[in-house]
């Protein structure tokens, strides 16, 4: 009798029981929900990649054309008419081309900016699902990544391509650098920060649509406190370190010391980084806080 | 007993109407309330906090919903709208949180709330399958292993490699469905999903259920179709206003239902209910059934007798109101089957309806119903919105008549609706008129 019912116990035990109660305040995050449901975050990612590209002419080609036709603009107005170039070279003590050293900023800029905005956008995008069915919905602004991370690493070709082609040429005084490869890695840590500001962002623009318009108006913003199309060396001695509270800052500066062979500033990258951490800890855990109204509101 | 499967206790859900973090708003509203909020702490004008309970703000869509599900139950929730029903299947799926109480669920949930999740217009149906597959919770390896059993029951065939948008309304229902239908969880929730489709293809989906309610798997269906209720069932629960009104075998519970909504049209006139849908300027006010002759009112319109419905509406708005369109549905009382509607835009009229009352006449040269009680839903919309939808809006008894004029009252032992048609044989045509 108690054997047949302690089977019986067990038995149940191998199904999954859901609890459903009142939540409030800040609580614990589900990460093993969030592993259990990889294949939707894949299928997410994916459709937004396919239906970015899908009846467009040129296609992946996009993710090349948008910073090139970037570091043009950037090349005849900061490069040459404001002079910025002059003053890379000063800093650097060598010749460095201008276009090389935009696209080295521009390609990590551009891959957390569109992270961010591409992970805000998740639960907006995707009201449809939030609001008929159950998903971990941390799943949502992380799944925004794909289309960045995956432009980012096309974009990363072109400007390997274009760093051996400025190497290739003998008068200059640029060279492929053994830190190349690390590049990889900064791309990577610029998620980070991209996905705590868009989880923020993606969790109060549910409540406030006010913050869809203030977005692009921020990054705009911190793209330019961002060493992206000028040096952080620019900026005087007693205020640089603030480049690298903002968490994109150590980033893309210690991205482009990869390509060049600059010197890479550690204490920026790590400076960055702790922020990063931070605002990812405090992201996603405001994001779960605010999730459970989601649905009410979406 | 170890047998249950999901048990809710007290489950209550409350919504904050208007604006406000919780409703729609924006940031102003939010910053404004915060402050008038303080201003008033400060000035002491408002020292007693208003409790959530009476504040008119405040709607509390499930209240203390207590039940029991044991497994292998199909359980049909049944109810008017706005008394529960969705709202109670939104918390079971975790869609949304309970404002109180508490329910556990044991075993894998699977829910269907609307077909089609997550489907992307863009994409082909193949591409399709698998991402509403994953969004409804299986994995890619679950839907690669059904991926042939899928295109099979959803008769897509060639078209599985064209974007869904390009697909008829059909097929893309039937690829949504039976993607849903090879959702293989132990409890299954479904929302009024079979009221699209057409009927032979619904009749597979609920076939598709009841199998999985045979293989051990528990279902619950949230449903205004009474037949596939009680066709499915094994059980129904009844709502009402938010709470659990009454639970039972099928039968019972079905005639409670339709008891209980002769009872409310009674009590409450068409005006003031509350259980409709739209907006709130324009109401259906009263419904009469007029003698075409006399134009008096009668309260049992008789089987081939003109009859004049006269339908009053209310509009409350400042303006009028253009194109609306406005119909009435009449329904078997004992089935629920909706036996036929008239929509004043299928003869091609819409009216404007000016502020104060205004009345339309649907007219009937022959009332086409035989003897029995019936029911009515009233509707009226502005190009594709609902301004006013009230299902079970009253009851009308028809009286017995000679509708072919021949002497003979047509058999009624069935609600039914008789239809006005002639005989004639090819050759034999002639003998009728020389006799």
């Amino acid at each position: 009798m108690v054997l047949k019912h302690s089977v019986l116990k067990d038995n149940d035990l191998s199904h999954k029981r859901t609890y459903l109660r009142p939540r409030s305040g800040w609580s614990s995050v589900d990460l093993k929900s969030l592993w259990e449901t990889r294949d939707l975050l894949w299928m997410l990612a994916w459709r937004d990649i396919q239906v970015q590209y899908k009846q467009t002419f040129f296609g992946f080609a996009w993710a090349i054309i948008v910073p090139f036709v970037q570091i043009v603009v950037f090349t005849i107005f900061f490069g040459k008419l404001l002079g910025v170039g002059d003053k890379i070279d000063e800093v650097a003590e060598r010749q460095i081309p201008y276009p090389l050293f935009a696209l080295s900023g521009q390609v990590i800029w551009n891959c957390f900016s569109s992270g961010v905005t591409g992970a805000s956008n998740g639960l907006l995008a995707n009201a449809a699902i939030v609001r008929k069915v159950y998903v971990p919905r941390l799943a949502l602004p992380l799944a925004g990544l794909g289309k960045p991370t995956l432009d980012a690493l096309i974009a990363s070709v072109f400007l390997y391509v274009l760093a051996a082609w400025y190497a290739g040429v003998p008068d200059n005084d640029v060279w492929l650098s053994y830190k190349l490869p690390l590049t990889i890695i900064f791309l990577a840590a610029s998620l980070i920060p991209a996905l705590a500001m868009g989880m923020i962002f993606a969790a109060i623009t549910v409540f406030y649509r006010d913050l869809k318009l203030v977005l692009p108006f921020l990054l705009q913003i911190l793209f330019y406190a961002t060493p992206v199309i000028y040096p952080a060396e620019l900026v005087p001695d007693q205020y640089r370190w603030l480049l690298f509270v903002n968490p994109a800052g150590g980033f893309v500066s210690a991205h482009r010391a990869c390509v060049l062979d600059l010197p890479i500033n550690w204490l920026g990258v790590i400076l960055s980084m702790v922020v990063s951490v931070a605002l990812l800890i405090f992201g996603t855990l405001f994001f779960t806080r605010a999730e459970r109204h989601f649905a009410d509101v979406a | 007993m170890s047998d249950t499967v999901i048990k809710t206790e007290n489950l209550s859900k409350m919504y904050r109407l208007g604006s406000g973090p919780q409703g729609r708003g924006d940031f102003r509203d939010a910053i404004t309330a915060r402050f008038s909020r303080l201003a008033s702490r400060i000035m002491r004008r408002d020292p007693i906090d208003t409790p959530e309970d009476n504040d008119e703000r405040t709607l509390w869509a499930l209240r203390d919903a207590s039940l029991e599900v044991k497994r292998g139950e199909i359980v049909g929730i049944i109810g008017r709208n706005g008394a529960g029903k969705s709202t109670f299947l939104k918390i079971l799926s975790r869609i949304t949180d309970p404002s109180s109480g508490h329910a556990w669920l044991e075993g894998r949930v699977g829910s269907l709330l609307e077909v089609g999740t997550g489907f992307h217009p863009e994409l082909s149906g193949r591409e399709n399958i698998f991402l509403n597959g994953t969004v409804l919770g299986m994995t890619r390896r679950e839907i690669q292993n059904n991926f042939d059993e899928i295109v099979e029951f959803s008769e897509i065939g060639k078209f599985l490699d064209t974007p869904v948008k390009r697909y008829s309304s059909g097929m893309y229902v039937r690829l949504a469905f039976s993607v849903a239908a090879h959702l293989q969880p132990e409890i299954l929730l479904v929302d009024e999903v079979l009221a699209v489709g057409d009927v032979g293809f619904q009749k597979k989906c609920l076939g598709k259920m009841r199998d999985a309610a045979v293989g051990g798997k528990t279902v619950i269906f949230v449903s205004h179709n009474l037949p596939s209720v009680q066709s499915l069932c094994t059980r129904a629960v009844l709502f009402g206003q938010g709470r659990v009104v009454r639970d039972g075998d099928v039968q019972s519970v079905v005639q409670a239902y339709l008891s209980d909504t002769e009872s409310k049209a009674e009590a409450t006139s068409l005006f003031d209910r509350e259980d409709r849908e739209g907006g709130r300027d324009i109401r259906f006010k009263q419904v009469r059934f007029l003698d075409a002759e006399s134009q008096q009112a009668t309260s049992m319109p008789m089987s081939g007798q003109p009859i004049d419905i006269e339908l009053t509406l209310h509009c409350s708005a400042r303006r009028e109101l253009k194109n609306v369109d406005v119909g009435i549905f009449l329904h078997s009382a004992s089935s629920g089957t909706c036996l036929f509607g008239c929509l004043s835009s299928a003869r091609g009229q819409t009216y404007t309806l000016t502020p104060g009352d205004n009345v339309i006449f649907c007219k009937f040269a022959q009332w086409p119903l035989t003897g029995g009680r019936y029911r009515y839903t009233l509707y009226a919309r502005c190009f594709n919105n609902t301004v006013d939808l009230v299902h079970e809006a009253g009851v009308v008894d028809v009286q017995s008549g000679d509708f072919y004029g021949t002497g003979v009252i047509p058999a009624s032992d069935k609600e039914a609706v008789l239809t006005d048609f002639e005989f004639e044989s090819a050759s034999l045509s002639q003998s009728g008129s020389v006799l």
